[in-house]
């Protein structure tokens, strides 16, 4: 290895050990990239019953309520597989009333999905694609700007929550 | 002239106690503490039993007031909901309110919010819708007797308020007590000042004697009317 080689090298090396660095300090709110739909993704304190007790306060602080509920890691656990993971669908009537108004078709994204699970490390994930991504598909700014502020709830919620 | 006895005061305190619990169990499902089907039969089912254990122990102990103020404003109370319904009804047709209470209710009764209304569900949450009616007219009538109209349009403007403020309008996704939706405060304070006048004229009729609960009461009179 020459020595312009060497640096080049060391140079790389310093990069990825920066870009590591940074993607550690990242913060809670975080955007995946999966299967091309953006999941956002936050860290969060506690056990996954005490979160999800968190989120259905303040699904009703911000002007939502909670639809209904599935025990992902219930069923799964019927496999013999055991998880931890439940997931809400949260809306409200007034918001689903305008989506529906402008286009019957958006029941494949509302109400919105929230997961939460617990992940490898045994840390507490929430997880949800925002609604204005499954949503543009639709093509109608009417949708889009009702989406638009779905979004902004969930991202003021869910900040929150990786406040905690 | 005899003051309310200690037996009264008890009963009726726990009366009220209990006609409360029903209203309350709503907004406190709304705001994310328990679903509203755990609590129908945790809280609500057994306030109910309690209600009317009261109505039979002061019935047994023969305290005649408090079971005829639980009985007049009961139905009073009930009847009154029709009339706050009327204007209700009016405004959802009127596009002035988010979507229909009773239904909603019914569903979060019988936890079936993702199947929607069903002929039970709409039952319950009607029941419920009118039971929380009775007790609030139990309440008037047990706290207030025979007071002006304008204690009854009083107590109007405070359920109103209360369930305004309440997290249940919050949930709507209309605003802090429904400001981005303006006809929709409008008609609750309507169909609750209808509810007190219609209340305010039957309790007038059927409650045997006007003092408040604290206030001073002719025994001679109670028991001969």
């Amino acid at each position: 290895m020459t020595a312009k080689n060497a640096r080049h090298h060391r140079m790389h090396r310093r990069s990825a050990l920066a870009a590591i660095a940074l993607i550690a300090t990242l913060p809670a709110l975080a955007s995946a990239q999966s299967a091309g739909a953006p999941i956002v993704q936050v860290k969060a304190k506690g056990s996954v019953e005490q979160v999800l007790g968190q989120i259905k306060k303040m699904v009703a602080s911000n002007g939502m309520m909670v639809m209904g509920e599935l025990h992902q890691g219930k069923v799964i656990g019927m496999t013999g597989l055991k998880v931890e993971s439940e997931t809400i669908f949260v809306g409200n009537p007034t918001v689903g009333k305008q989506l529906f108004g402008a286009n019957p078709g958006v029941g494949i994204a509302v109400p919105v999905r929230i997961n939460v699970f617990q992940d490898a490390s045994g840390g507490t994930v929430v997880s949800y694609v925002p609604p204005s991504v499954l949503l543009k598909a639709f093509n109608d700014s009417k949708i889009d700007k009702v989406a638009g502020m779905l979004d902004g709830k969930l991202q003021k919620m869910f900040g929150m929550l990786g406040g905690m | 002239m005899n003051r309310i006895s200690l037996k009264e005061l008890v009963l009726s305190g726990v009366a009220l106690a209990a006609a409360a619990i029903s209203p309350n169990l709503f907004w406190i499902a709304q705001a994310g503490y328990a679903k509203l089907s755990t609590l129908a039969v945790w809280v609500l089912i057994p306030s109910i039993v309690v209600v009317f254990a009261v109505l039979w122990i002061a019935g047994k102990s023969g305290e005649r007031r408090l079971v005829n103020r639980m009985i007049a404003g009961g139905l009073a109370g009930g009847l009154a909901t029709i009339a706050l319904e009327v204007v209700r009804i009016t405004g959802f047709h009127l596009g002035q309110m988010p979507g229909s209470m009773p239904e909603l209710a019914g569903v979060l009764l019988l936890n079936r919010f993702m199947l929607g209304p069903s002929l039970l569900s709409n039952i319950a949450g009607w029941s419920y819708h009118f039971s929380n009616g009775i007790t609030f007219g139990m309440i008037y009538a047990v706290i207030f007797g025979r007071k002006p109209l304008w204690v009854a349009l009083g107590y109007g403007l405070f359920m109103a308020a209360g369930f305004l403020v309440s997290p249940a309008v919050t949930a709507l996704g209309i605003g802090f007590m429904g400001h981005q939706m303006p006809g929709m405060p409008v008609t609750v304070v309507l169909a609750h000042l209808g509810y007190a006048t219609v209340l305010w004229a039957l309790v007038r009729r059927w409650v045997d004697e006007p003092e408040w609960i604290l206030g001073r009461r002719d025994g001679h009179r109670a028991a001969t009317r």
